[in-house]
C-alpha cells in the first residue's frame, strides 16, 4: 500500500469517527482557582459560535425590601465599564469581533452572556470577565442608569408567566419583583449597590458555563487570568429556599389569552418532574395543538424556583376557545395519572426529546443559556444540574404515577389565566 | 474487494462527499429546470441542519375581497391536503424537534423547515410534494379556518412595523395604501366564509410551481431536493418579484399624538451593485451604535434598532428609537445631526472600523448557519443580489471614504421619511 493510499484511509476514518464522536460529546465540571464551578462543553462541529454565561446566584428576590429593583440596576451598571475599560469600549471591542454581549437578571440569579465566533472567542471572555469582576462601581452614572431602567420598563410590555409566578406565590409582590418601581429604585444608593456586589458577586457565589471549540483546559486558563474576584474562605451558599404560597388561582382580564397550569411537586423529585414533562408535553401538545387547535403554542416544563419545584403547562392562543384551557389542562393532568404511556407515546417522546437535545446542542448561546438557568437553579456542584439538562429521560412510570398522584392535589395547584373573558 | 480496499474506498468516498458538500463560503446556485418549474437557490454547507423555503410571489395584496384567502390557503397547503398525511407530517416535525414556520407578508407567502440532518430530507420532501402539488380537500378546512383565526396573536412585530411604513408612505400617492395597512391574517369575519372552491382557486393561481422560489441551505440532500423539485412544475409566473411603481414625495415627515414617544427615521437607498449592498450592511450598525449611545448617556433609552429593510416596494434603513422624559432632548434633531455628520464625512475611523468588521461577522455566521442563511437569501428575492461572494469582498476592501462616498446620496434630507410620534410640540409643518 502507497503511503498516499494509507494517508487516505487515516484522514477518511478520522473524518468519519470524527463525526460519530460529535454526536456524544460530553460536558466536563472544572474548578477555576478559588473552587469557582466551570461547566465546560465542546461546541458541536459546524457551530458557528462559542458562548459563555457567568451565573451570580442572586437576582430580584435578593432585593432588599424597599429597594427592589436593585439586583437589575446593578447588572446594568456592571456595563459602565472597569477603571480599565469603560463600558463603550468594551461595546466597540465586541462589535468589531463580531460578537454580542448582554445580560439578564432573574428572579433568582444574574446571568453575563457573551457569544463569539470562535476564533474571537478566548480574549473576548477574558475582557469580559474582567470586567464583570472588577467593575468601577464608584465611577458609574447610578442616575443616569436608574433613567434608562425607567424607560426600559415602560417598554416591557410582557412580563414573563413564570415570573408572575414567581411573584404571587413568593412574595405577594406583583409588579415590584425583578425591575422595581420607581419609588423602590429612587430609595436605592450606591453604597447598597457595593455592598450587594461584595454580598452576592463572591467566588462562592459565582458559576461559568461555556459552550466553546477551545477545550476546557484553555477556557479554565484564559478565565482564571481574568477573574478577579477575590478569594474567600470556604461558606456554605446563602439559602434561597422558600415555601409557596399555594393554591394560586389568579385569572385576569387581558387583551392576549395566556395560560401557566400546574402543580407543585414533591421536593427532591426533579428527575421523576422532568420525565412527567416530557409526556406531558407530549399530550398537551397532541391535545390542545393538533387534535383541537385551540392554542397556537404549548409547552411543559419542569421549573426549580427558590428551593422548590413545579410541573408547569404554558399555553397562548387567540383563540376564544381558549378560555378553557384551565379546564383542559386539567383534565390532561388528571388523566395521565391514570394512564401509562403507550409504546407509540414512548418512541415519540424519545424522539422527540433526542432532537430536541440535539437541537440545542446545535445551538451554543441556546444551550449555554438553559445550562445557566439549570445551574442557577439547582443547589450543590452544577455537575448535577448540567446531567438533567443533558440526560435523556427515563420514563420510570411507577415512579412518575406515584409523584404525579401525590403531587396533583388541590392544594398544590397553581393556576394563571389571562382572558378577555375574565376578571 | 478485500478489506483494506473496503475501507479505501469508503474513506475516499467520505472525503469526497464532504469536499463536494463545501463548496466555499458565501457560494450560491440559482437554477431552474424550465418556466414552469420552481426557481431553485440552493447553499450547501456542512451545519448540522438544514433549512428549507418554499417562497410565493403571492401575499395579502392578492387577497382581493376575500380577506385572509392568501393566508388560509397556506393553512390548507398544510391541513386540508390529500398529498400526504398532513397529520403525520406534523407530528414528524414535532417528534424530530424540526421548526416549521408559516410566514404571510403583504408581498409573498413562505413555509420555512428547518431540521437535523437526520430528519430534514423525509420532511423536506413532504413538504415540497405539500405545497408544490396539493390536493386540497374539505377534511381539514375547519382546522386550518381555525388556524387562521389563531393568527392573529403571533404577528411578528417587525412585519407588522413594516406594513404600517409602507402604509403611511404609500397611502400619500397610491390608491392601494389601505391593503397594506390591513392585517395579512385577512378578517375573521370573511376567513369564515370562505369555501374550499375559494381557496382551491386562489391556490392553482397564486400557489402554483412556477410562482415559487426554493430556499434549500445548509446539509440538505442535493439530490433529493433537485429531484423532488423536477417534478413539480405548472402554472404561470408573475414574473420575479416586481417592484410597485411607488415614488414618494420626499422628504415626508409625519408628526403623530401618540401616549410614548418613539422616532423612526426612514432613508430610502438603492441597491444594484456589490458596494452599495456592502454599505447598506455596515450603515445600519453605525447608525445604530452611535445613536443608542448617545441617548443611553442621556438617560431616555433603553434600546434602539435599525435594520435594511429590503422590500418590494422601497429599500431603505430605518432607525427605531423609542425614548421617554426627553423633554429637553429633540431626539429628532438629533437623529438629523448624525445623518448629516456622516453625509458630509465626519465620521470616526473607530466607529466606521467596528461597524464593518461586524457587518463582516454578520455575513459568515450567518454563512454557517442554515436557518439564517435561508433568511439572508430571501432578502430582495430575485431583485438585489444581497449575499454573495462579491459583497462579502466589498466588505472586505471597502475604505471609509468609498463608504461615505456611497452612502451620502442615502442620508440627503430628500431621501428621508420621519416619523415622531408623542411629541406636543411636533413640527407644525409636518405632513400629518
Amino acid at each position: 500500500m502507497s503511503l498516499r493510499h494509507r494517508r487516505g484511509i487515516f484522514l477518511g476514518l478520522a473524518l468519519l469517527a470524527s463525526v460519530s464522536a460529535s454526536a456524544a460529546q460530553k460536558h466536563a465540571v472544572l474548578a477555576l482557582d478559588g473552587d469557582v464551578p466551570l461547566v465546560h462543553v465542546p461546541a458541536e462541529p459546524g457551530s458557528s459560535i462559542s458562548s459563555f454565561r457567568f451565573i451570580v446566584r442572586a437576582g430580584g428576590f435578593q432585593d432588599p425590601p424597599g429597594k427592589e429593583g436593585l439586583a437589575h440596576l446593578l447588572e446594568h451598571l456592571i456595563f459602565h465599564g472597569s477603571y480599565e475599560m469603560p463600558g463603550g469600549e468594551l461595546w466597540r471591542t465586541m462589535r468589531a469581533r463580531g460578537a454580542v454581549v448582554n445580560a439578564f437578571t432573574s428572579t433568582s440569579a444574574t446571568v453575563y452572556t457573551l457569544d463569539a465566533p470562535h476564533d474571537a472567542f478566548l480574549p473576548l471572555m477574558e475582557q469580559y470577565t474582567a470586567l464583570i469582576t472588577n467593575p468601577a462601581l464608584r465611577l458609574a452614572q447610578v442616575e443616569r442608569e436608574r433613567d434608562v431602567v425607567a424607560v426600559e420598563q415602560r417598554e416591557r410590555n410582557l412580563v414573563s408567566l413564570l415570573e408572575i409566578m414567581d411573584a404571587h406565590v413568593f412574595q405577594d409582590r406583583v409588579g415590584e419583583l425583578l425591575i422595581g418601581t420607581r419609588d423602590t429604585r429612587a430609595t436605592i444608593t450606591l453604597e447598597d449597590i457595593i455592598a450587594f456586589y461584595q454580598r452576592y458577586y463572591s467566588s462562592s457565589n459565582v458559576s461559568v458555563v461555556v459552550v466553546s471549540r477551545a477545550s476546557g483546559d484553555d477556557v479554565r486558563a484564559a478565565l482564571n487570568r481574568s477573574f478577579l474576584l477575590p478569594p474567600e474562605p470556604p461558606r456554605a451558599p446563602e439559602t434561597m429556599d422558600a415555601e409557596p404560597l399555594l393554591p394560586l388561582d389568579q385569572k385576569t382580564r387581558s387583551w392576549v389569552t395566556a395560560t401557566l397550569f400546574g402543580y407543585r411537586m414533591p421536593d427532591g423529585e426533579i428527575e421523576a418532574c422532568e420525565d412527567i414533562a416530557a409526556l406531558l408535553d407530549h399530550r398537551v401538545h397532541r391535545r390542545l395543538v393538533m387534535e383541537d387547535p385551540v392554542a397556537s403554542f404549548t409547552h411543559v416544563l419542569c421549573r426549580r424556583t427558590r428551593g422548590r419545584t413545579f410541573l408547569l403547562a404554558v399555553a397562548f392562543t387567540a383563540n376564544l376557545l381558549g378560555s378553557n384551557i384551565p379546564v383542559d389542562a386539567e383534565e390532561i393532568f388528571r388523566h395521565a395519572a391514570r394512564k401509562p404511556p403507550s409504546e407509540a407515546e414512548l418512541r415519540v417522546i424519545r424522539a422527540r426529546n433526542a432532537s430536541e437535545l440535539a437541537a440545542l446542542r446545535r445551538h451554543s448561546d441556546a444551550l449555554a443559556t438553559v445550562l445557566a438557568l439549570r445551574v442557577a437553579e439547582t443547589p450543590g456542584p452544577p455537575d448535577a444540574a448540567a446531567s438533567q439538562v443533558l440526560r435523556p429521560p427515563a420514563l420510570n412510570w411507577e415512579r412518575m404515577r406515584a409523584v404525579m398522584q401525590q403531587a396533583f392535589q388541590a392544594q398544590n395547584r397553581v393556576v394563571l389565566h389571562y382572558s378577555p373573558f375574565e376578571g | 474487494m478485500s478489506r483494506t480496499s473496503s475501507a479505501l474506498a469508503v474513506s475516499l468516498a467520505a472525503l469526497c462527499f464532504l469536499g463536494a458538500s463545501s463548496p466555499g463560503p458565501f457560494h450560491v446556485e440559482t437554477t431552474q429546470k424550465s418556466p414552469a418549474h420552481p426557481r431553485v437557490i440552493l447553499a450547501h454547507r456542512a451545519t448540522p441542519d438544514a433549512t428549507l423555503s418554499i417562497i410565493f410571489n403571492a401575499g395579502s395584496l392578492d387577497d382581493g375581497v376575500a380577506s385572509g384567502i392568501t393566508r388560509l390557503s397556506q393553512h390548507m397547503l398544510l391541513e386540508a391536503n390529500a398529498t400526504a398525511d398532513c397529520r403525520q407530517f406534523h407530528q414528524d416535525v414535532y417528534e424530530s424537534a424540526a421548526t416549521l414556520s408559516v410566514e404571510t407578508t403583504t408581498r409573498t407567502a413562505s413555509f420555512t423547515l428547518t431540521g437535523d440532518r437526520e430528519h430534514f430530507p423525509a420532511l423536506a420532501q413532504r413538504l415540497l410534494r405539500l405545497v408544490l402539488s396539493p390536493k386540497l380537500v374539505a377534511k381539514g378546512l375547519g382546522r386550518a379556518k381555525r388556524l387562521t383565526l389563531n393568527d392573529e396573536l403571533v404577528g411578528g412585530s417587525m412585519n407588522d412595523l413594516l406594513r404600517f411604513i409602507a402604509a403611511s408612505v404609500i397611502l400619500e400617492g397610491a390608491e392601494d395604501g389601505a391593503d397594506y395597512a390591513s392585517s395579512p391574517y385577512g378578517d375573521p369575519l370573511v376567513v369564515r366564509d370562505l369555501t374550499l372552491a375559494d381557496v382551491t382557486k386562489h391556490v392553482a393561481k397564486r400557489f402554483s410551481p412556477a410562482n415559487a422560489t426554493v430556499i434549500a441551505t445548509g446539509a440538505f440532500d442535493r439530490e433529493l431536493i433537485e429531484g423532488t423539485v423536477a417534478t413539480l412544475s405548472g402554472g404561470k409566473a408573475r414574473g420575479a418579484f416586481k417592484r410597485s411603481n411607488i415614488k414618494p414625495m420626499l422628504p415626508m415627515r409625519f408628526d403623530k399624538m401618540m401616549r410614548r414617544e418613539l422616532h423612526m427615521q426612514v432613508q430610502l437607498m438603492e441597491l444594484e451593485t456589490p458596494r452599495q449592498v456592502a454599505a447598506a450592511r455596515i450603515l445600519a450598525p453605525l447608525l445604530n451604535d452611535h445613536i443608542m449611545w448617545r441617548l443611553r448617556e442621556q438617560g431616555i433609552t433603553y434600546s434602539t434598532m435599525t435594520f435594511p429593510a429590503v422590500q418590494e416596494w422601497l429599500d431603505f434603513v430605518v432607525m427605531v428609537v423609542p425614548v421617554a422624559n426627553a423633554q429637553d432632548v429633540r431626539v429628532d434633531k438629533m437623529l438629523a445631526d448624525w445623518l448629516g455628520k456622516i453625509r458630509e464625512g465626519s465620521l470616526d475611523d473607530a466607529e466606521y472600523d467596528a461597524s464593518r468588521s461586524w457587518a463582516i461577522s454578520e455575513m459568515h455566521r450567518a454563512d454557517g448557519e442554515s436557518a439564517a442563511l435561508a433568511g439572508e437569501l430571501t432578502v430582495g428575492l430575485g431583485r438585489v443580489r444581497w449575499f454573495e461572494p462579491a459583497v462579502e469582498a466589498e466588505l472586505r476592501t471597502l475604505t471609509k471614504a468609498q463608504f461615505l462616498e456611497t452612502v451620502k446620496p442615502w442620508l440627503e434630507p430628500n431621501s428621508s421619511i420621519t416619523f415622531v410620534f408623542g411629541r406636543r410640540d411636533a413640527s407644525p409643518g409636518s405632513n400629518r
